[in-house]
């Protein structure tokens, strides 16, 4: 059930008719039956997977409560960790892993392979996973009363809202909210569904009209040159960032108006003048959890200044394998570390000795995150190579490869732009708080300002097909 | 909770007449242009042609009406749609007779694989938005789902699902007439010579169901007697038909069923038979394919047919 369905319309009217007419001690109950529907409603297989973890790390939480012996905590831990990370391996890598043997091997000569298993990737399991293991660490380290109802868990596993996507929750956020779930208030199903309402027009206006001109180019890399590679990136660029942070606002305004605020996942990232600024804006969510459980334990930034850079480093590239079982993500995760870990050199060392002016610094950032995107976006690592290539191939006519484009898609490209450059405005505004104010003016401007942005969904929007949200996959 | 229903009422109330405003609006505009080829058929009203060439976009982009008409001085026209099945055809050329349209002769293009089918093709859902609701064009598409009802009665909603189609860059194009016509004066589009190599080698049965009732084909049929409008049929060439014996005998019974019915069927399907120089792709003739099997259709079906019977129509220019 996507957020962009209506579907998903109909289920939210009832989930919230619902939640105000039931009285207070039921609602998160009420929650957690929707909550198990949305997620069945892709594949009721999916539950199981989600619970048994979850079991575990609730009963893994309730002894970590229990016993000050340091060595049956960190039995515990591992416990759960071993479970949450064996099937996230085991669903994600599995077949990457088994295929990179079976290549090694057959390096030798040998024509021994081992067999590929027939996975289908349950949808949210990284996501749901890692908000799992927050769970049992904060419970490790005594920062979180282990829950001590099950269901109650299981509601803070599985909330529909930011279960398949994120944004990943601490449980010292989310716990106390939906452990005492208020009232519907006005003022908070307001905000709810403006924030729905931004990123619907986020996703479906801009990130899926910008996806036609996007697959075209990069499923047909050996086609495409110069400026249509690059004005895919750029497209592709915008495209991830609405279709991701598009969910992810569409999820916070979902839970506002059942009163739960969730974490901001994106604050205007492409307005970054360093990378790592960039990483403080994007995916909010996931760079602080890897910040706290992956590059803290590691000893963060209070060691050597080269292991330091080397902790930085790690750390994004444990970040580029989440996101899939590819060399593509494992090259992104590399690039994005290995400019965090320059830029945090420079900064102790100083051995760039000029610093850019703050627009040039944008757009050096915005350059060097497009490229890292042709790896993310590719469909392999040939063709990203190849796209690479044909970029920095100047002898070919972009008119002329415009030219075989249908005129739907012509308009696709055409339309691209526009939308790009009116998303950054309305951004920038946003930052300034301008947007913010006319929500807060007379009501007629209110008003216009609702109707603005439905009339430029009906104008812009991709309403013919629901498509998935890119995230989904992860 | 009270004031926000009333604020999220006045809001739907504000959209939706936000939204018929925008729907009267761009429809009038749509209804004037001529952009797309339903737009220019709906428009076309009491001409009088000698012949007509119709179908599916095998019928739009086959056959050169304009050299016809020069060489033979008729009045022909092309009523075909790309995309359209047997039932979206009959839609349109019962609309452009209701106009006060008259054609002599009517060249059907009927695919083996289409032309019994009672689906509408999904290309084709939008071409006749802008006339959703005229009557005749909304009786036509309920049967086809409870979405057509969604199309006809809440307001913009099918412009805005078809907006790479409807949207306001065809608003714009059709005030300003900014992009030249997607077809020609006779209401044909060609497909540029290429380099054109099968993708697959499979060479395809292209048979006529014989147990189908051929619902809309029969429509096309009892249409074309009451308006009197000659029909022939006929299938335009394909580039791997699979000549078998099963399939001679398959267009020899299609002929007879025909027949039956007092309706003539000329199958052109095998005549460039692997000849990929004519294919812009599997079903559609590059131009250069175009202008041979144009000369093929003037000379052997369409001359034959007026040389007997002078035109009632015959506008010579």
């Amino acid at each position: 059930m996507l957020f962009n369905s209506y579907d998903f319309l109909v289920f939210f009217t009832v989930v919230l008719t619902l939640y105000h007419l039931l009285p207070s001690k039921f609602r998160w109950f009420m929650v957690l039956i929707a909550s198990l529907y949305f997620y069945m409603s892709w594949k009721w297989q999916y539950i199981f997977i989600m619970f048994f973890p979850a079991t575990i790390d609730f009963f893994v939480a309730k002894g970590l409560e229990k016993t000050a012996d340091i060595k049956r905590k960190k039995l515990l831990l591992s416990i759960s960790l071993i479970t949450n990370l064996g099937l996230l391996f085991y669903f994600k890598y599995y077949n990457f892993f088994i295929d990179s043997i079976n290549s090694s091997v057959s390096l030798f000569g040998s024509s021994f392979s081992l067999p590929l298993a027939n996975i289908l990737l349950p949808i949210g399991i990284s996501f749901y996973t890692f908000q799992s293991i927050s769970y049992t660490v904060e419970v490790y380290y005594g920062r979180q009363k282990a829950v001590q109802n099950f269901f109650r868990f299981s509601l803070f596993v599985s909330y529909f809202p930011q279960l398949v996507a994120g944004p990943i929750n601490r449980p010292q956020v989310l716990l106390p909210q939906l452990s005492n779930m208020k009232p519907l208030a006005s003022e908070n199903i307001i905000v709810g569904l403006r924030l729905m309402l931004w990123g619907l027009f986020k996703k479906v206006a801009i990130a899926d009209r910008l996806a036609y001109f996007v697959n075209i180019v990069y499923n047909d890399p050996d086609s495409y040159h110069g400026l249509s590679v690059v004005i895919a990136t750029i497209f592709f660029a915008f495209q991830i960032y609405c279709d991701f942070s598009g969910y992810s606002d569409m999820a916070i305004g979902v839970a506002k108006t059942m009163g739960v605020d969730l974490v901001k996942n994106f604050r205007t990232p492409y307005f970054s003048k360093s990378i790592k600024e960039f990483w403080s804006r994007w995916h909010i969510s996931l760079s602080t959890w890897f910040r706290d459980y992956v590059y803290i334990p590691l000893g963060g930034n209070r060691v050597s200044t080269s292991r330091w850079a080397l902790n930085l480093f790690i750390t994004f590239m444990v970040s580029g394998v989440w996101h899939g079982a590819s060399w593509n993500f494992v090259i992104w995760g590399a690039i994005h570390g290995l400019l965090n870990a320059l830029e945090a050199l420079n900064s102790k060392t100083h051995f760039i000795r000029f610093s850019l002016p703050p627009l040039l610094a944008n757009i050096w950032t915005f350059t060097i995150v497009c490229f890292a995107w042709i790896f993310f976006r590719a469909n392999n690592l040939h063709d990203s190579f190849l796209l690479i290539n044909n970029m920095f191939s100047f002898d070919y006519s972009f008119l002329k490869e415009m030219k075989g484009l249908s005129g739907v898609n012509l308009y696709n490209l055409a339309v691209g732009f526009p939308l790009i450059i009116l998303l950054l405005l309305l951004e920038k505004s946003q930052e300034f708080n301008w947007a913010q104010n006319l929500f807060y003016s007379s009501k007629p401007l209110r008003y216009a300002c609702y109707i603005s942005l439905i009339v430029l969904i009906a104008f812009f929007g991709v309403l013919v097909e629901q498509s998935s949200f890119i995230y989904f996959q992860f | 909770m009270k004031k926000l229903f009333l604020n999220l009422f006045t809001l739907l109330v504000l959209l939706y007449g936000f939204f018929w405003i925008l729907d009267e609006v761009f429809t009038r505009v749509y209804k004037k242009g001529e952009y797309t080829k339903t737009q220019w058929i709906y428009k076309m009203e009491g001409q009088q042609f000698d012949y007509a060439i119709h179908g599916s976009s095998r019928g739009y982009t086959t056959i050169d009406v304009g050299d016809i008409n020069k060489a033979t001085h008729l009045k022909g026209i092309n009523l075909s749609v790309d995309g359209a099945y047997i039932a979206d055809q009959y839609l349109t050329l019962k609309l452009f007779l209701e106009h006060g349209n008259k054609i002599n002769h009517l060249y059907l293009q009927v695919d083996p694989v289409s032309s019994g089918t009672e689906k509408i093709n999904s290309t084709t859902i939008p071409k006749f938005f802008p006339y959703i609701k005229e009557k005749e064009v909304f009786n036509h598409f309920k049967q086809f789902g409870y979405i057509w009802y969604v199309y006809r009665y809440v307001p913009f909603y099918r412009y805005a699902e078809y907006n790479t189609i409807w949207g306001i860059h065809q608003f714009l194009n059709d005030s300003f007439q900014l992009f030249p016509k997607e077809y020609d004066k006779y209401g044909g589009r060609f497909y540029p010579v290429s380099n054109y190599k099968r993708s697959y080698k499979k060479q395809q049965a292209y048979e006529f169901d014989l147990t189908n009732n051929y619902k809309y084909l029969n429509k096309v049929i009892a249409l074309c007697k009451s308006k009197n409008v000659k029909l022939t049929l006929f299938t335009a060439p394909y580039s791997n038909v699979a000549v078998t014996e099963k399939y001679k005998q398959n267009v020899e019974a299609f002929k007879q069923m025909m027949s039956r019915k007092g309706v003539d069927y000329i199958n052109y399907a095998t005549i460039y038979n692997n000849e990929l120089n004519m294919f812009y792709d599997e079903v559609h003739l590059n131009k250069k394919g175009v202008k041979t099997f144009t000369l093929e259709v003037k000379e052997n079906l369409i001359e034959p047919s007026f040389k007997t019977v002078e035109s009632a129509f015959v506008n010579r220019r």
